[in-house]
Parts: structure tokens; C-alpha cells; sequence
């Protein structure tokens, strides 16, 4: 049996894939600026800046965790799917208080931001993210994109 | 004939009777007579072939065996489709393993490939093994259908990166057993019907609505 003969027998069995998907990994390069005299740990979350397809097409769905010491340049390398989601999306807030918690009952002066990493799709992207907007969740902040 | 003639007679036959098989104690004292039997028992005897058409929920397809004149094994191709969006073709071999006037189990081995439509899609080369357990009573068989089917996913990931695009493939199997239990009725010589109910899972643990079907079967001529 020639080598052709059998690698077209075996085609059916070894050449049927069940999905094919496309990802691209990003350095991020972060700047959190803070109001001035701020200094505290930043947490917040990397969103895919629109998600789905029609009527489920959404804003802002989140899709990894962020975490910095403080405010500063950060660099994050993410792996971030090309299919059915478009752009990056970082919203962060300081912890003032230290509690792990943004603006839990009775604080009011924990700064958030949100801004949009560019250029994407790319492997390398900035984002400006100034955290200036107490006590705002993504949604609050979101200008409609 | 001469006494000493018969004498030579007996001397040059004897070993030869000696040597003759013991007659079968449990023969098969009708054989396959009607394809329904061979069809829901999953193999056919030399010289056999059998054709079943199946309609129902969720299931529709087509299967065909016929007799292999080696080591008692059949040639089974097989389509079947859950509701035309998960489908099945799958071909192989089958072979009675307990054959008696009364009782005929058999298993069966496929290979192929599945295409599963919409939001839940899949594709990939499957495997099923199956084990059939038939009761003849005259025109009436019941029949009992295990069947354990095996698809292999594979799943390629194009990464673009700063070094360059990379390549990942992971794969994993999904499992879907199908139980099925039928009554099958010979019509006339060469042509039967049977009806069962099905219990699919597709993709275990979840939970799948159970379904009927009705058959119709041809074949069985020597």
C-alpha cells in the first residue's frame, strides 16, 4: 500500500478537528495613575470590551483578575480569544482600607477608573487607567465605548 | 456380496465413521428464518444479509449487515441521526458469541464519525461497541441493545504571540451511551417490522429525553 493510500485511509480518523480557535497573547503595559498623595494596593478585573453576537451583544464582561501594589507602571501578559469578543477592557479601584473590599458600607473614597487597552488585537498594548471616580463600578463609568 | 466382500467393505469404512463429528447436540432447528432476528441480534449466518430503516424520537437511520465467510463475523455499516443534527456513520464488524435455537447475543464493533449541528456542535472520529441480546419466540423477538459510542474532540488553538503564532491541540472524549430495548415481528418470509423505546445520554452527567422508534426490517434470504 503506497504512502498516499494510506494516509488518505487514515484522513477520516486523524484529520477531523472538532474546533478551531484563535487567541492572542498580550503584553499589557499599565499606567495607574492616582490622586496625588494615594498610594495603596489596586485590584479590579480585565473585561472583553464587547461580547456575543445580535441582542446578546454586551459590554464589559469580565474575564481575568488584576492585581497591582500600588500605583505605577504594570506589565500583564494575558491570553485573550479573537472569536466573538472584541477589544480589552481593564477597570481597577484602590484599596484604601485595606479590607479587599471596594467601598464596602460606610467607605466612600475609594477611587476606580476604567480605560481601554490599545492597540488591539495586537501582542503588545498601554492602557492609562486614572483612578479618580469614588466608589463607581464598571458599568458607571462605561461611556458607551 | 461374498461374506468376505462385506468384510472389505467394513475394514476401508470404518475409519471414516470413526472420524464423523457427533451430531450437533443443540442445533438451530429452524436457523435465522426471518431477518428480524438476525437484524436485532446484530449478526446474520453465512450466506445472510439484513436491512433495518428506522424512524422515531430522536432517531432516524439505516443499518445493514451481511455474513462475512470468515470466523463467523458480519459487515455492518450503520447511519443514525438524533433529530438530524447529531449524527452518526459508522461501519465494522459484529459476531454472535452465544448462538442457540432460543437465545443469540452478539457484540459488535463500528468505527466512523459524528457531526453534531448548532449551539452544542461537535465532530470527530467515533467509535461504537455494542452488545445485542435477542430471544426468539417464533415470529416474535425481543430484543435488548447496549451501546456504548466514543467520539474524539480535538480542539486546535492558534495562538498569535510576539515570538510568532503557536499551535496547541488538546483532546478529550466524549462518552454517550444509547440503551435500547425493541419487539420485533416477522411480517412474511424476507420482511418484519419492530418498535422499541430508546434511552440516549448524550454527554453524561446530563440528563437526556428517552424516545421510541419503530423498524422495518428486510433481508434474511440464503
Amino acid at each position: 500500500m503506497s504512502r498516499f493510500t494510506l494516509l488518505l485511509s487514515l484522513s477520516p480518523l486523524v484529520g477531523c478537528v472538532n474546533s478551531r480557535t484563535q487567541w492572542v497573547e498580550v503584553t499589557v503595559t499599565t499606567e495607574l495613575l492616582a490622586p496625588e498623595g494615594l498610594s495603596a494596593p489596586v485590584y479590579g478585573e480585565w473585561n472583553h470590551t464587547w461580547s456575543g453576537e445580535g441582542e446578546l451583544r454586551v459590554p464589559l464582561l469580565p474575564f481575568e483578575d488584576f492585581a497591582a501594589e500600588g500605583p505605577g507602571l504594570v506589565t500583564t501578559t494575558l491570553l485573550v480569544p479573537l472569536d466573538g469578543v472584541e477589544g480589552l477592557t481593564l477597570y481597577a479601584w484602590m484599596d484604601l482600607d485595606g479590607d479587599g473590599l471596594h467601598c464596602a458600607p460606610g467607605v466612600t473614597d475609594e477611587p476606580a477608573g476604567l480605560g481601554e487597552a490599545l492597540p488591539f488585537p495586537a501582542t503588545e498594548a498601554d492602557v492609562t487607567l486614572s483612578l479618580e471616580a469614588p466608589c463607581l463600578g464598571a458599568e458607571a463609568l462605561w461611556d458607551g465605548g | 456380496m461374498s461374506p468376505l466382500s462385506l468384510l472389505l467393505v467394513f475394514a476401508v469404512s470404518a475409519p471414516a465413521l470413526a472420524e464423523r463429528p457427533p451430531p450437533n447436540p443443540d442445533p438451530r432447528p429452524m436457523g435465522p428464518p426471518d431477518p428480524h432476528l438476525d437484524a436485532l441480534a446484530g449478526a446474520s449466518d453465512l450466506g445472510d444479509w439484513a436491512v433495518s430503516l428506522e424512524a422515531g424520537f430522536p432517531f432516524f437511520g439505516a443499518r445493514g449487515q451481511v455474513a462475512l465467510p470468515w470466523a463467523g463475523l458480519n459487515a455492518v455499516g450503520s447511519v443514525n441521526s438524533a433529530l438530524f443534527t447529531d449524527t452518526w456513520a459508522l461501519g465494522g464488524v459484529s459476531r454472535r458469541w452465544v448462538d442457540t435455537h432460543r437465545v443469540v447475543l452478539s457484540g459488535e464493533i463500528l468505527v466512523g464519525g459524528t457531526i453534531r449541528s448548532g449551539d452544542l456542535s461537535r465532530r470527530g472520529p467515533a467509535s461504537q461497541t455494542t452488545l445485542r441480546l435477542a430471544r426468539g419466540h417464533g415470529r416474535v423477538v425481543p430484543a435488548l441493545t447496549l451501546s456504548s459510542r466514543h467520539v474524539l474532540l480535538t480542539d486546535v488553538q492558534e495562538i498569535q504571540t510576539t515570538e510568532g503564532d503557536l499551535v496547541q491541540r488538546s483532546r478529550s472524549i466524549a462518552w454517550s451511551p444509547v440503551a435500547s430495548f425493541d419487539v420485533g415481528v416477522g411480517v412474511c418470509p424476507g420482511f418484519a417490522v419492530s418498535a422499541g423505546l430508546d434511552v440516549p445520554w448524550f454527554d453524561p452527567p446530563g440528563f437526556s429525553l428517552p424516545g421510541a422508534h419503530i423498524n422495518l426490517i428486510v433481508g434474511g434470504w440464503k
